[in-house]
């Protein structure tokens, strides 16, 4: 078990002479070690990996940072990443090493599963989904999708053909995530009885999907077998609801969102659905709800029209001229709304830190520069330290079109995956960002 | 959003997928024909079909509208339904194909356990609803009465007959419930839970038995061809007509079979499959987000995407089901159904107060067909302004099933900016064209495009761009024309057209893209389109009937 169970019993142990069974909020303090980056028995806090989305890339002249290693300057589409400056890694001059034959499609396959598009679909999970069937088994959730931007669809694959559907509702995400079935911490009444009822019939739907699954061909079995590992993870989010509640100190049922966040002239309230969001997910991950989340704030390919420009964004990278004053400034506004995600995650105490510190945020988009859809100079952010795993506060700049999947092998290990390489073919790399790593 | 609509491209970059083909398109297109008689169209050349042989069949998933359906009809129109457990999968830019290679997400099984015991609830919390579902249930626990809807929805679910042991596990399982939640109520619930998440509702059982004294092919059950059929012309699943002329053995006999496909094609379901057809050959989902930006479309608002999709759908409709006429009439017609939102974009009178009604549109703007509607000029157009390049695209893809290729990466696409000698699109994109790197596919797209200038972004009639007159010249695969009315003759009798149709027809009944050992069958389809005077009614009909449509290729290993 490579992360930790927090389960009652962890927590428990975490007790100063573990007698405290009566407890009903104990102190943050008491679980924590004495240098505050562990419980008390020494037992990690959870590492946790999200994903900020956005389409259309980036303009990569005025995006890259001046200066390197340690000391750097922001750029003008980072500037609203100011106060986070010290807690991410801005990497500029690295590529995506996919076949670059489906722009706005082609870069976010490489990145995110190590391949471009074979035949139009992705070769396989996500890496978000990779942590999360790996390491994802011990929360509520495996995984939280969700966006901004009004659609049903992510690019986060659970298989090449398991598209996870996103929540842009923050009420409906509000009430997935601390409606009815959400037990705050210091809740002891017993679990619902219905909860035991509802894995029996789940264990019915195996046995069907398994005798089903007897009569088909090869790649229909492969996708009853998809279909039996969601049903699975269903029983697992049953059990953590049949277990105590865990009791995080950080962690308490939020205010509901409003109900409705209504288009105003045609445009959507990006920003406050998103301020939203984030501080949903950030709670979620307070509340160990889950560990792994994908945020698209936009869609690939976006046309929404964003803040105050005179056309969608997708259209303006291609026909806006010069440097492109108003993509631009939905860079911007987009690099605000990703500052807002952090300051969330940092708003939450954890040990001696900040909930930003045990996650890795990775900020990117669907190509480097939106005009050209080329994949050099792929927009890269990584903020959170992994729990100590990772050096924050740099601009690792490339000279030479760098793998950027040297960055993905990093995050994986640093969430605690042992994996030696990541990729196929010409996008697979054995070698780690050791820029970045702490030593 | 019209991310569905604008370009199958926008669907590849979320990971779904075309095939790309030749790129015909890109090769040809420099007719010089004289614009005095309009010609026929070249079609896209074709190597000669081989002998006809079957697909393998896939295990398809319920699309979000036949999840719906099958809830409604099974359980009645007044339980409520919110969105499907996942979105459609795109594949091949169809969610038919989409159906036949993917299982829920992890997030869509949780969300089918939610909408099954929501279903389950509704069922048995109003009174009316109730004395329907459940009228034997009473106060106290009682397996004769979950027996009895264990045995008359158990069918409806699975779509075929259950056995004994699976009637009984269904009773067990509302026993145990209501045993320990101490409610008749729960009884039922769980039952009504366990039997919606049985992967026979959400996957279509449709896998074929071995034909004796033939290794290669398999055969579909009579209940498994029901299923077929119902999908195919119903979206949706079979009623108990339906089961039950399977269970009495008349699908015995083909005659019992074209009874029931008559029978099925009369019905008001017939509809239903009918948009499920049109909203897959027109890409018309995208309709539903539609945005254009308000400030320079004053009159847009988020009604028009929705109502220009309920107009394609009700034309369609008209057509082919109620006058059962001539398709192409949809491309030349002049008739149009409108509510008073798309009366006041196309400035004609609105013809009722509410909802939809039939209006002509008038002689003097030449506004005529899908190519005059809301649903094909503004989805196919940027949040700004025209795109004579989505338009051409959309008719060569999704009118003449012909391929395009993507714009390659790392080329500045950039269209030059409106100046002072350069105002309207037209000009603008043959500025771009000059480029002669991007004329090989640009002048075959935009010739078509260019020739419906006479829209804005949103489809609204205008003689001018940014002050200048416009020219409506196009040329479309070898003959010139001008202007919207020539381009619909020309699409209408364009050789491609009938067997595009008949493509789009043949995808949506067998769940994938007409494979090459299938052509054989696409020109018989085809060809009996077209001397049936074009009627869809009578090409559905044709499909269902089929011979190719009972029978599937044994899957190979590894398939």
């Amino acid at each position: 078990m490579p992360l930790t169970k927090l389960n009652r019993r962890t927590v428990l142990r975490g007790l100063v002479g573990g007698a405290a069974v009566s407890i009903a909020l104990p102190p943050l303090e008491a679980f924590v070690n004495s240098s505050g980056t562990a419980y008390a028995d020494g037992t990690p806090f959870p590492k946790r990996f999200g994903i900020f989305f956005w389409g259309n890339g980036v303009i990569p002249s005025r995006w890259a940072p001046t200066g390197e290693g340690a000391n750097w300057q922001l750029s003008e589409e980072l500037t609203p990443l100011a106060a986070h400056k010290a807690d991410i890694n801005v990497l500029t001059g690295f590529k995506v090493n996919a076949k670059n034959d489906r722009p706005h499609g082609s870069g976010p396959a490489g990145l995110l599963t190590g391949s471009g598009l074979v035949n139009d679909v992705y070769v396989g999970p996500t890496v978000d989904q990779v942590l999360a069937r790996e390491l994802g088994g011990d929360t509520r959730f495996r995984s939280l999708e969700f966006g901004v931007q009004r659609s049903t669809r992510s690019i986060s694959y659970a298989s090449p053909t398991q598209m996870n559907p996103i929540e842009t509702s923050p009420a409906a995400l509000f009430n997935r995530l601390f409606g009815d079935d959400f037990r705050a911490p210091g809740d002891s009444s017993g679990p619902d009885p219905r909860l035991a009822l509802r894995k029996s019939v789940l264990d019915g739907v195996i046995a069907q999907t398994t005798a089903l699954k007897a009569r088909l061909g090869a790649s229909d079995k492969t996708r009853l077998d998809q279909h039996l590992e969601g049903v699975r993870s269903l029983e697992r989010q049953i059990e953590r609801l049949q277990s105590s509640p865990v009791n995080l100190a950080a962690c308490a049922r939020p205010g509901s969102p409003l109900p409705d966040y209504p288009d105003i002239a045609g445009r959507q309230q990006l920003s406050a659905i998103s301020h939203a969001m984030s501080d949903l997910v950030a709670m979620a991950l307070a509340c160990d709800q889950t560990r792994f989340f994908f945020d698209m704030f936009t869609q690939p390919l976006t046309d929404i029209l964003i803040g105050t420009s005179a056309a969608g964004h997708h259209q303006l990278t291609h026909d806006e001229a010069g440097d492109q004053p108003q993509v631009n400034g939905i860079l911007v506004t987009i690099m605000q709304e990703f500052a807002y995600l952090l300051e969330a995650l940092k708003r939450i105490p954890e040990g001696s830190g900040t909930l930003l510190d045990n996650c890795v945020i990775l900020g990117t988009t669907d190509c480097g520069f939106g005009r050209t859809h080329q994949l050099t100079d792929y927009p890269l952010i990584v903020a959170g330290k992994a729990g100590g795993a990772l050096k924050t506060g740099l601009h690792v700049k490339s000279t030479t079109d760098e793998n950027a999947s040297k960055l993905m092998l990093t995050i994986v290990n640093a969430i605690g995956l042992r994996r030696a390489d990541y990729g196929l073919n010409e996008a697979k790399t054995t070698e780690r960002l050791l820029a970045i790593e702490a030593t | 959003m019209k991310t569905i609509t604008s370009r199958m491209r926008t669907g590849l970059a979320l990971g779904t997928a075309i095939v790309l083909g030749a790129l015909a398109a890109c090769s040809q297109g420099n007719g010089t024909s004289t614009p005095a008689a309009l010609g026929t169209p070249e079609g896209t050349p074709r190597d000669p079909s081989g002998p006809f042989a079957p697909a393998p069949s896939h295990l398809r998933r319920l699309t979000e509208s036949q999840f719906q359906h099958a809830l409604f009809d099974i359980f009645g129109d007044d339980v409520s339904i919110g969105l499907a457990p996942d979105p459609d999968v795109i594949v091949e830019g169809a969610a038919s194909v989409g159906s036949s290679v993917s299982a829920l997400s992890p997030r869509g099984v949780e969300n089918l356990e939610a909408i099954a015991y929501d279903i389950g609830k509704q069922l048995t919390s109003s009174d009316a609803v109730k004395a329907r579902f459940a009228s034997c249930l009473t106060g106290s626990i009682d397996e004769a009465c979950l027996r009895s809807i264990a045995t008359k929805y158990g069918r409806r679910v699975w779509r075929r007959e259950l056995s004994a042991d699976e009637i009984t596990a269904l009773v067990t399982t509302g026993l145990n419930a209501g045993t320990m939640l101490q409610s008749p109520v729960q009884a039922v619930r769980f039952l009504v839970g366990a039997m919606l998440q049985h992967p026979e509702f959400m996957y279509r059982n449709e896998i074929g038995s071995p034909i004796q004294g033939n290794a290669t092919q398999l055969r579909y059950s009579d209940a498994e061809l029901a299923s077929r059929l119902a999908f195919f012309l119903w979206d949706g699943p079979p009623d108990e007509t339906l089961l039950d002329a399977v269970k009495n053995g008349e699908f015995a006999q083909p005659a019992g079979v074209t009874a029931q496909v008559d029978r099925m094609i009369a019905d008001a379901k017939a509809a239903r499959g009918l948009r499920a057809f049109t909203d897959e050959w027109l890409h018309l989902r995208g309709l539903q987000d539609l945005s254009k930006d308000t400030t320079i479309y004053r009159s847009f608002n988020t009604e028009v995407g929705p109502a220009a999709r309920e107009e394609i759908l009700l034309n369609v409709k008209r057509i082919v089901l109620d006058k059962k006429a001539d398709l192409r009439t949809l491309i030349t017609g002049r008739e149009t159904h409108v509510n008073r939102k798309l009366a006041s974009l196309y400035d004609v009178a609105a013809p009722s107060q509410t909802g939809f009604g039939l209006v002509t549109m008038p002689a003097d703007v030449p506004r005529v067909g899908l190519l005059g509607t809301i649903g094909f000029l503004g989805a196919n157009s940027h949040p700004t302004g025209s795109s004579p390049t989505k338009r051409g695209i959309f008719i060569r893809e999704a009118l003449l099933c012909q391929k395009i290729p993507l714009p390659p990466a790392n080329v500045n696409t950039a269209i030059p900016e409106v100046t002072g000698e350069r105002k309207t699109m037209r000009e603008r994109l043959i500025a771009h064209q000059e480029v002669s790197f991007c004329a090989g596919c640009h002048i075959p797209i935009d010739g078509v495009g260019l020739a419906l200038e006479a829209f804005d972004g949103v489809g609204a009639f205008r003689k001018t761009d940014n002050g200048a007159t416009l020219d409506l010249s196009g040329v479309l695969d070898g003959i010139n024309f001008t202007g919207s009315e020539e381009l619909a003759e020309l699409v209408a009798r364009h050789p491609d057209f009938p067997r595009c149709v008949a493509q789009n027809a043949h995808r949506l009944a067998f769940g994938h893209t007409t494979t090459e050992s299938e052509q054989a069958d696409l020109d018989g389809l085809t060809t009996s389109f077209v001397s049936s005077g074009h009627r869809l009614d009578l090409l559905l009909r044709t499909i269902a009937l089929s011979d190719s449509f009972r029978i599937a290729a044994t899957p190979a290993a590894g398939e």
